[in-house]
């Protein structure tokens, strides 16, 4: 294969390069400043949550970032367990991308707890019932295991074979550990939607959760590393992966998005909730953004061979993907109705404060910082 | 899972009863060493207006017509100590949990803050310390300290009026049916929390019925049945997962070899 590029010593940026870094590295620091805030005063002061809206901007962008970095999983999948070999190239910099995604939910769910001394808690005190006790065991396993598929970057970068081989030798073991956590914990945050029927709006809330959380990770999985190295391709001003690997990708999913929509709909006609999709009020209107946007455009756009063979094109469909993702998560979380008790207290808003903004906005930046440096100094794109 | 003993405690709230004298809200913040909560008018009578961190029992004040004339419901409202708890399902901790007795109590020692217990609450009951560096969830606890003395809760205790009832949940639904069937111009045919997400350890009858009052309308099932379904299927899910992706492993490898050996 032609497509590998030995990428072990660092290339200065361009000087549009330098400025966007620069600007990737304040918002860093105005992250970690507003985030070491938020630990020291706690969460009323900081952030718009409340009792009648106990999780906000963090938590849905935890649910979405974990799809997004199901990229990794998805291309193990397919890489290692399908053995289609000619996306071998996108495995690396999947893990990567999978890798930086999950550290930066980790963060930002410490940073969400009430009690983030005590973040291990979950290690110690088991409730086998609960979803978010299996998540956060998946997600903590699972972070092993890509620190492990991520390390033999690393240890090749440091010369040492040893190491490098004594990890392959594992692989298709590790691969394997690897995607079952994953469907788990994919699926199970679909759970968490399952289990709270009252606040989640009639046409978010299905018995298909888990499988519909699970395909749409997949399926975001696929267009996430269309996106990523799409923009690492002009970041990096030359081609890192060729576009017809990465429009294979893009075909790939649409079978995964027909399914997709297969289930949707045809869950909705079987509960009856059909009919809310035609009401066009508030959620009506939001569904068919999701549906537009995450569903209908890959099925489409990524059908089409002029798409495919046009890298604006492919960026402009991963993107719709993304933002419909978005929608979709945040829908799951925030569609139903808040809980007053009080007769005249069913007033309660949301809109995440400037601090809520700050920290998650840095821990994207720097995780795309991070992205940048690993894809510089390690040998993310070169071919054993 | 966890579910009521054979004697698990109830309360029967006879809204006819209520005069909405707030004495089961003092009395609660005393029993509980709850402070008093600064407020303002917000145009009703709720006071605080909601429950918090500091306030676990609360009376509501609504307006509503019936039997042609304009009248007053008081309600009191606190935790509703489900027979199958969904807080208690969803804790990721168990820092949550169902007692024989009928309270739902909670460990704080266990507790995270991930606040699941707020989402999956039907009732919206528990409540987050938000002015607290390192805050934690605080709910009624059916005065479980006085209940394991053989004592009612301080609420009942204090109501001038025999508008709470405690006693064994199962007397107190046949006693709910019997006061709706004794005079039933009185009441709505309907004993909340008797059926509501598996029953509930707090049982309400009333004049009006239960949407004027704010409350939830809930199917028999517990709230969080379908999820714990799933969850009891996760070693099933598991070994499928491993089981079909092996095979898949296997199937695709020897498909590659074919197809190597077919070119060679």
């Amino acid at each position: 294969m032609t497509t590998s590029v030995k990428t072990t010593t660092f290339k200065k940026p361009s000087a549009t390069g330098t400025v966007v870094l620069g600007i990737l590295a304040v918002l860093t620091v105005l992250g970690l400043i507003t985030g070491i805030y938020r630990l020291a005063v706690g969460l009323g002061a900081t952030t718009d949550l409340s009792d009648q809206y106990a999780w906000g901007l963090w938590l849905g962008f935890d649910f979405a970032l974990i799809a997004f970095g199901g990229a990794a999983f998805t291309l193990a999948l397919v890489v290692h367990v399908l053995n289609l070999k000619k996306y071998e190239v996108v495995l690396r910099p999947a893990i990567l991308t999978g890798f930086l995604s999950y550290v930066s939910v980790l963060v930002i769910l410490l940073i969400d707890l009430g009690r983030p001394d005590r973040f291990w808690g979950f290690i110690v005190f088991p409730n086998i019932h609960s979803p978010l006790f299996e998540v956060s065991w998946c997600i903590l396993l699972y972070t092993i295991v890509l620190a492990l598929e991520f390390a033999p970057l690393l240890f090749e970068r440091l010369n040492k074979p040893k190491i490098v081989s004594a990890i392959h030798a594992a692989v298709i073991p590790i691969t394997i550990a690897g995607v079952a956590l994953s469907t788990l914990h994919q699926s199970t945050l679909g759970t968490i939607g399952l289990s709270l029927p009252g606040r989640v709006h009639p046409l978010w809330w299905s018995w298909l959760l888990p499988l519909l959380f699970f395909l749409s990770a997949i399926g975001m999985g696929l267009s996430a590393m269309i996106l990523v190295l799409l923009i690492a391709n002009k970041a990096f001003g030359r081609e890192l992966v060729k576009l017809d690997v990465l429009a294979g990708l893009g075909k790939g999913s649409v079978w995964v998005w027909v399914v997709y929509a297969v289930l949707r709909v045809g869950d909705l006609l079987f509960t009856g909730d059909l009919g809310r999709m035609f009401t066009f009020d508030t959620f009506g209107i939001l569904f068919w953004i999701e549906m537009l946007l995450m569903v209908i455009a890959p099925i489409v756009l990524y059908s089409m061979e002029g798409v495919r063979k046009s890298a604006a094109g492919l960026t402009v469909t991963a993107l719709l993907v993304t933002v419909g993702l978005f929608f979709n998560r945040f829908a799951i979380l925030f569609s139903g109705d808040p809980v007053p008790v009080g007769a005249m207290h069913a007033t309660a808003t949301y809109f995440p404060t400037f601090i809520e903004f700050a920290v998650q906005i840095g821990v994207l930046a720097a995780a795309a910082l991070a992205w940048y440096f690993a894809a510089q100094l390690l040998p993310v794109f070169s071919e054993e | 899972m966890s579910s009521n003993g054979k004697n698990a405690k109830g309360v029967l709230v006879d809204l006819n009863r209520c005069t909405g004298c707030r004495a089961c809200q003092v009395a609660c913040k005393s029993w509980n060493d709850n402070p008093a909560e600064v407020t303002m008018c917000l145009g009703c009578y709720d006071n605080p207006p909601d429950f918090s961190a500091d306030t676990w029992s609360l009376i509501r004040f609504d307006e509503v017509e019936y039997n042609d004339k304009f009248n007053w419901v008081f309600t009191k409202r606190q935790c509703m100590h489900c027979v199958e708890p969904a807080c208690v399902t969803v804790c990721t901790v168990g820092a949550l949990e169902k007692t024989p007795d009928g309270p739902v109590i909670y460990h704080p020692e266990k507790c995270i803050g991930c606040r699941y217990c707020q989402y999956g609450c039907p009732f919206g009951v528990p409540r987050f310390e938000w002015d607290k560096p390192l805050g934690l969830i605080r709910k009624c606890r059916f005065c479980v300290d006085r209940l394991d003395s053989g004592i009612e809760p301080a609420c009942v205790k204090a109501c001038p009026t025999d508008a709470l009832t405690f006693g064994d949940r199962e007397e107190l639904v046949t006693e709910a049916y019997r006061r709706i069937a004794a005079r039933p111009g009185k009441y709505v045919n309907h004993v909340y929390g008797d059926k509501e997400a598996g029953g509930t350890s707090w049982l309400y009858i009333s004049p009006v019925p239960f949407d004027k009052l704010g409350f939830p309308a809930l199917g028999e099932e517990p709230v969080a049945h379908a999820s714990e379904i799933i969850m009891n299927a996760t070693p099933v899910t598991l070994t499928a997962a491993v089981a079909a992706l092996s095979g898949l492993y296997w199937l695709t490898k020897r498909r590659n070899e074919g197809m190597k050996e077919k070119e060679a």
